[in-house]
């Protein structure tokens, strides 16, 4: 077993994730993120067929539901037939979303897809020619609550020239991601990879250069958080180490922004601010060039256009019309959400240090800012009819020092304005 | 600080107008209508806040001339200051400057600190205008008190307006039991989009009994797959197997007819070869036939060229007679002559020699012909000029010589006599007479009289030269020419002319004179050639004739006829030569030929009949017929040979045929034995069999692609309900609505806790700062009424005053006369003036006739109110009524009276 293998490295695919926190009610916007995932996944098999990759490892969450849409496994058949014919090889560890008890419709995959076994890791071997290359070592969920730590069930066979670990897991316990298949970056190194094909973590990382230990991150950022660059890793894998190539196959990109609105005086004058950054972002939307993107913006800073943001109906119309001016370039932006969180043009020490109105009224504010149960009370006194309208599933807990600091600002940019101007 | 004077420069109609001095509590303006009065108080206020400007309802006082301009002069102990606003932009430009004490820069801004216009404006500055705006405003509902209470607090903006419309910023969005409100629609939006997604999985739900029968389909589909193959297996070995048999058996019959074949092929080749007899004897000596019969057309061709050298040999014999008679020779003539070079080359020269001396002969003679008639022309040319002469003697050259001679004597004396002859002009004798003056005049002028002499001997002598030279010598002949005349036979009288005449014919006769005897010269050298050449060609021609005799010639043969018998005797010779190598070669032939012509008879003899002797002519023949012989022997020993080699190979696959058979039997009984069927099993039981196992294959196959068919109909309306995206729009929808309804949510808790801040604050401020207020405008309320109203008070949130008589009476102020609310508005500014302060501390109060409603009894209260504000505050009040200026004067202790009148047009 010998000779040098190039793969793609992919995961978390998640195909035909709904996504979360997107308010897209343009029909451009709506088809591309309808169609994003399934793009990412065509992209992929592009980029294993461009690379003339040896095969294709896949390290769990292909789908993101145990009961994926037909659609969805007939997308992951065509592409996989796609790749048969190209004779790439595609090896699957299933994660946390499509464990192997996962409702499926049965559909037949083509001859070259290889599901690593869930009752024990497994051991393929690559071959080329009739003549072995590497071992691919993977093992898949059954169940999407895996919490047992099966990284320190992975042993490399003593003749492999090649070894590939293939996991779906959360190295680290990191937090803000699902305790599955828990392991160390010792239990990993522990198993004398050559390399380690992870999945789970939706952000790309190398978790370790020797030997390379690689979360691929996601194919296609799902949801608002999600920003900057989301593909996979070319892999070329030989004795003397690993060459690694990360190549972009999102079909919409997830870009966050901060206008600062200080020292503009109108709403006109935030526009252009607004406009700049939508060029920036169009221009520069991270490492996916020529991809279009969905953006949110703060508009922040104290500025003397807060009043005229503040008043009914000027953010929306504002937002109406930086979405055209957004839609208008090419790849186009589409401004997802514009929260105004500037402050008015107002010193608040030199009121607050007033004995008027207007300093009673930043007191109150700062002595409920200062309580946090004050605070929650306040708020929630407030928030409890209006959040009891809403569905279980829908409910949030409101930020209640950010509601008071824009409520206190709102409330002083209203009284003070005719006097400011 | 108190206001001291107003003065408007160019402010309104009051153009130079001054007010003042005010009294620093009370001072009571009076005048009559048009007097200027609201002018003044709105003066003021624009004054410290600004000007009125474009588009503001309030009037702009604008002057009919230049631009707005009006001051106000305040004092107080340090010195007393002007403010003066000028027009400009934003409301004019304001500055202020000491007219005593030290500059107060930031003076506006002290004075009005904590002061809004707005403020001034109803609590400070107000009139008859505001009083009455305070009741239409009561009359269109908006509230007055809340205007006051914001006045009071600094702001611009009333709190209860902003928290009310914060209040229904948060209502748009969400009202608890409020309906078409946005939440409320984002809301329904969402579960009518949840609605349709779950029906649209109760739809994909129905889905799930195809999905699951197409997963059962698929667990059959292997065991029916395996099922089949297995059919088609056996089926496939059948199928073969009774394809092999047949075709072993085929085979069979093939090859066993292939084999009686190849027998009878054998049987003929056998009999065949039996039949053929071959000569031996001749097959023996044919190796010494052949080469006899390859040599044979050699010797056929030497006959053929012995007839023709005959024949060759007739000809030069011919030739060799012929040539010998042409050349006249006898035999030993003409073994000799020509027999070498020598004799050519001499034939040549001689006649080269002859032809070349003959022609130097001719030319020669022809030469001395035309020398001798050149002699005679020019003899005759020169008796042509010596004739006129007189010359006839036998030596005119020498005649002419000396007659040239006389003539050339003769001319020398003519020129000596011929150079003295007269001039009429002499250069010399000119050149020296000028040369005279010359040097006189400039003697004469340097008075240099040396000069002047010899300039005077100069000019003498140049005259007389001149003189000389005119007058001329007369010409003489001598004794000489004279005789020279005579020999040249001219005349004495002679002259120039008839010299040069003279000469030229002496000239001309003497050059022909010399060409004459040129010409005689060379005819006498042409002579002498012309004898030379024509001894030379005797000389040559008796040398040919020499020769000739020493070789026996006739001594008149010409150099060309010896050249023709030359050539002549040539031919003879090479003809005879020819002859005799002819005749060799024919000899040598002749026996090559017999020898070959015996050799061949002696081998033929015994396999043909050979005639005897054995002629040339009949070699072709015999030979032929000795080798058809030949050929004939060995087609018949190799057909032989070749019916050996056509048996070994039909005995090899008679052989072979015997070995495939066996094979093939023993394939046809392996078959039957691999299916069982042993002793008597045939073919045809396979068949059977075969049969039987392509209906079970066909069984199933039909069931296979029933289950295919199902799965892939199952599979095509699955994809088909999957590939509309309706749940994903709606997922992403449902994304969007929610996205909406969280910003709902936020915007109305930002703006519902914004309001609720403004009412905590509102209540906090009522609560910890209201109370004084209301006191000191229910004491003023009541001096006002006279006791009619004891007290006021103005319940939280209820934007009310409520006002209570002496029977403890409670009267909400929306219930209270127009002239009784007046008085409690005025007795409320009246107390929040009083209780704001250091606010505003500094400006003066301005009332415009605000009484004029008032009762007398009221009015009485209203003056004493205001006159014990005065004490603590400045008060200007301006009325036309003297009655009330009267009730002022009567009221405070401190009041000065300005009178004013109405403003001239």
């Amino acid at each position: 077993m010998s000779g040098s293998v190039r793969f793609v490295h992919a995961a978390d695919l998640h195909l035909d994730a709904p996504f979360k926190g997107v308010d897209a009610d343009d029909p451009r916007v709506r088809e591309a993120l309808i169609a994003a995932t399934i793009g990412a996944l065509d992209t992929l098999v592009d980029t294993c067929i461009e690379r003339r990759a040896d095969f294709l490892i896949l390290a769990g969450d292909v789908y993101n539901s145990m009961d994926a849409p037909l659609r969805t496994e007939f997308a992951f058949r065509d592409a996989c037939a796609r790749l048969d014919v190209a004779g790439i090889r595609v090896f699957v560890a299933r994660g946390n979303h499509d464990p192997a008890s996962s409702r499926s419709a049965g559909l037949a995959m083509p001859a070259n897809v290889h599901v690593f076994s869930a009752d024990a890791v497994e051991r393929v071997v690559f071959e080329r020619d009739g003549r072995p290359v590497c071992a691919l070592y993977g093992r898949s969920f059954r169940t999407a609550a895996e919490t047992a730590n099966l990284a320190v069930s992975y042993v490399r066979d003593p003749d492999d020239g090649l070894a590939i670990g293939v996991l779906h897991t959360n190295v680290g316990d990191r937090p803000g991601h699902g305790p599955y298949a828990p392991c160390s970056l010792d239990d990993l190194r522990a198993a004398h990879m050559d390399y380690w094909a992870l999945g789970h973590i939706h952000k790309p990382e190398v978790l370790s250069e020797d030997p390379p230990i690689v979360y691929s991150g996601c194919t296609q950022g799902l949801h608002p958080g999600e920003t900057g660059d989301r593909g996979c890793t070319v892999v070329t894998l030989d004795r003397h180490g690993a060459t690694l190539e990360r190549v972009s196959t999102a079909r919409v990109v997830w870009a966050t922004s901060t206008v600062s609105a200080a020292g503009l005086d109108d709403v006109d004058a935030v526009r252009s601010a607004l406009l700049a950054e939508v060029d920036r972002v169009a221009r520069d939307p991270g490492a996916t060039p020529g991809t279009p993107v969905v953006l949110r913006v703060d508009l922040t800073g104290r500025s003397g256009a807060h009043a005229a943001l503040a008043r009914p109906k000027a953010l929306d119309d504002l937002l109406a019309d930086i979405r055209g001016a957004g839609l208008s370039r090419d790849p186009w932006v589409w401004v997802d959400r514009l929260r105004d969180r500037t402050m008015p043009a107002i010193d608040l020490d030199l009121v607050r240090s007033g004995s008027d109105f207007a300093a009673d009224l930043v007191s109150l504010a700062d002595s409920l800012l200062a309580d946090p149960d004050a605070l929650g009370s306040y708020v929630g006194a407030l928030a409890q009819p209006i959040l009891g309208t809403l569905d279980s599933k829908d409910l949030f807990e409101p930020d209640a020092r950010d509601i008071i600091e824009r409520a206190r600002d709102l409330a002083l940019d209203r009284l003070m304005a005719e006097e400011r101007r | 600080m108190r206001l001291r004077r107003i003065e408007a420069v160019r402010y309104g109609r009051l153009a130079g107008a001054t007010l003042g001095d005010l009294s620093d509590h009370l001072t009571i303006v009076l005048g009559p209508n048009e007097a200027g009065k609201s002018t003044y108080t709105s003066l003021v206020r624009h004054v410290l806040f600004g000007y009125p400007t474009a588009g503001r309802k309030e009037s702009g006082y604008f002057p009919g001339g230049d631009g707005r301009l009006a001051r106000l002069v305040f004092e107080d102990g340090a010195g007393s200051w002007v403010v003066e606003r000028s027009e400009g932009p934003h409301g004019g430009v304001v500055r202020s400057r000491a007219l005593a004490g030290d500059e107060r820069p930031d003076l506006v801004d002290e004075l009005t600190q904590g002061v809004s216009a707005l403020a001034y404006r109803i609590v400070f500055g107000f009139g008859l205008d505001e009083m009455a705006a305070i009741e239409e405003q009561r009359a269109a509902g908006d509230d007055v008190l809340s205007r006051l209470y914001a006045a009071s607090a600094g702001l611009r903006v009333s709190p209860h307006e902003v928290r009310a419309a914060l209040e229904k910023d948060a209502g748009e969005v969400y009202t608890p039991g409020g309906r078409k409100r946005e939440l409320n629609t984002l809301l329904a939006d969402l579960r009518a989009t949840r609605a349709e997604e779950r029906a649209l999985k109760t739809q994909t739900e129905a889905y799930s009994t195809d999905r699951e029968r197409l997963a059962l389909l698929r667990e059959r589909l292997p065991e029916l797959r395996d099922s089949l193959e297995r059919s088609r297996s056996e089926l496939t070995a059948l199928a073969v197997a009774v394809d092999r048999g047949d075709e072993r058996l085929a085979a069979i019959d093939g090859q066993e007819e292939s084999l009686i074949g190849l027998r009878q092929e054998r049987r003929r080749l056998t009999e065949e070869l039996d039949a053929i007899e071959l000569d031996d004897a001749l097959l023996g000596a044919a190796p010494e036939l052949d080469a006899l019969l390859d040599e044979a057309p050699l010797f056929v061709e030497q006959a053929r060229e012995i007839v023709a050298s005959e024949a060759s040999l007739a000809r030069a014999s011919a030739r060799a007679g012929d040539a010998a008679g042409r050349s006249g020779l006898d035999d030993t003539a003409l073994t000799l002559f020509g027999d070498n070079h020598d004799d050519a080359s001499m034939v040549e020269e001689t006649r080269e020699a002859l032809q070349r001396l003959q022609l130097q002969a001719d030319n020669r003679e022809e030469s001395a012909a035309r020398a001798a008639a050149v002699a005679a022309q020019s003899r005759t040319a020169a008796e042509r000029l010596l004739l006129p002469l007189g010359i006839v003697s036998e030596d005119p050259a020498d005649t002419i010589a000396e007659r040239l001679a006389a003539l050339e004597a003769l001319e020398s004396s003519r020129a000596d006599v011929g150079g003295r002859a007269a001039r009429a002009f002499d250069i010399p004798s000119i050149i020296m007479l000028v040369s005279g003056v010359a040097a006189i005049g400039t003697g004469v002028y340097v008075r240099e009289w040396i000069t002047v002499g010899l300039g005077a001997v100069l000019v003498v002598a140049g005259l007389w030269f001149l003189l000389r030279a005119r007058a001329g010598v007369p010409a003489s002949l001598d004794g000489d020419a004279r005789a020279a005349l005579r020999v040249l036979g001219l005349e004495p009288d002679a002259g120039t002319l008839d010299l040069s005449r003279m000469r030229r014919s002496l000239e001309a006769a003497r050059i022909a004179v010399a060409s004459l005897e040129e010409a005689i010269a060379a005819h006498d050298e042409a002579e002498r050639d012309a004898a030379l050449a024509r001894g030379a060609l005797e000389t040559r021609s008796a040398l040919w004739r020499s020769w000739l005799k020493e070789r026996g010639l006739s001594p008149d043969l010409s150099p060309a006829g010896a050249a023709t018998a030359l050539v002549s005797a040539r031919e003879a010779r090479m003809a005879r030569q020819t002859e005799t190598e002819l005749r060799e070669d024919i000899a040598r032939r002749a026996s090559a030929l017999d020898g070959f012509l015996e050799r061949l008879a002696t081998a033929a003899t015994p396999f043909i009949e050979v005639p005897s002797p054995l002629l040339r002519d009949a070699l072709p023949t015999v030979a032929n017929r000795l080798r058809e012989r030949l050929t004939d022997a060995r087609a018949l020993a190799a057909r032989a040979e070749e019916l050996r080699r056509e048996i070994r190979p039909v005995d090899a696959r008679i052989a072979a045929e015997d070995e495939r058979l066996e094979k093939a039997r023993a394939d046809v009984r392996e078959i039957l034995e691999r299916f069982d069927l042993f002793e008597g099993g045939t073919l045809e039981d396979l068949r059977v069999r075969r049969r039987v196992a392509e209906r079970d294959e066909a069984d199933a196959a039909a069931a296979f692609e029933a289950l295919v068919g199902e799965i892939s109909a199952l599979e095509a309306r699955l994809e088909q309900g999957a590939r509309e995206q309706r749940s994903v729009e709606l997922s992403l929808t449902e994304s969007g609505l929610v996205e909406r309804v969280t910003d709902a949510i936020d915007r109305h808790l930002v703006a519902a806790c914004a309001a609720r801040l403004l009412a905590d604050a509102q209540q906090r401020y009522e609560r910890e700062r209201q109370p004084e207020v209301v006191r000191e405008a229910g004491r003023l309320f009541s001096t006002m009424t006279q006791g009619r109203y004891q007290s006021l008070t103005v319940p939280l949130d209820s934007g009310r005053i409520e006002a209570f008589d002496c029977q403890a009476a409670a009267r909400t102020s929306d219930l209270l006369s127009r002239g009784t609310a007046e008085q409690l508005y005025l007795a409320i500014r009246l107390g929040l003036i009083a209780r704001s302060g250091a606010v505003g501390s500094s400006l003066p109060v301005l009332m415009d006739d605000v009484l004029v409603n008032f009762d007398p009894e009221r009015r009485q209260g209203a003056a004493e109110a205001i006159a014990q504000l005065a004490d603590e505050r400045q008060v200007v009040f301006f009325t036309c009524h003297p009655e009330t200026a009267r009730v002022f004067m009567d009221a405070a202790d401190r009041c000065t009276l300005l009178e004013i009148g109405r403003i001239d047009a």
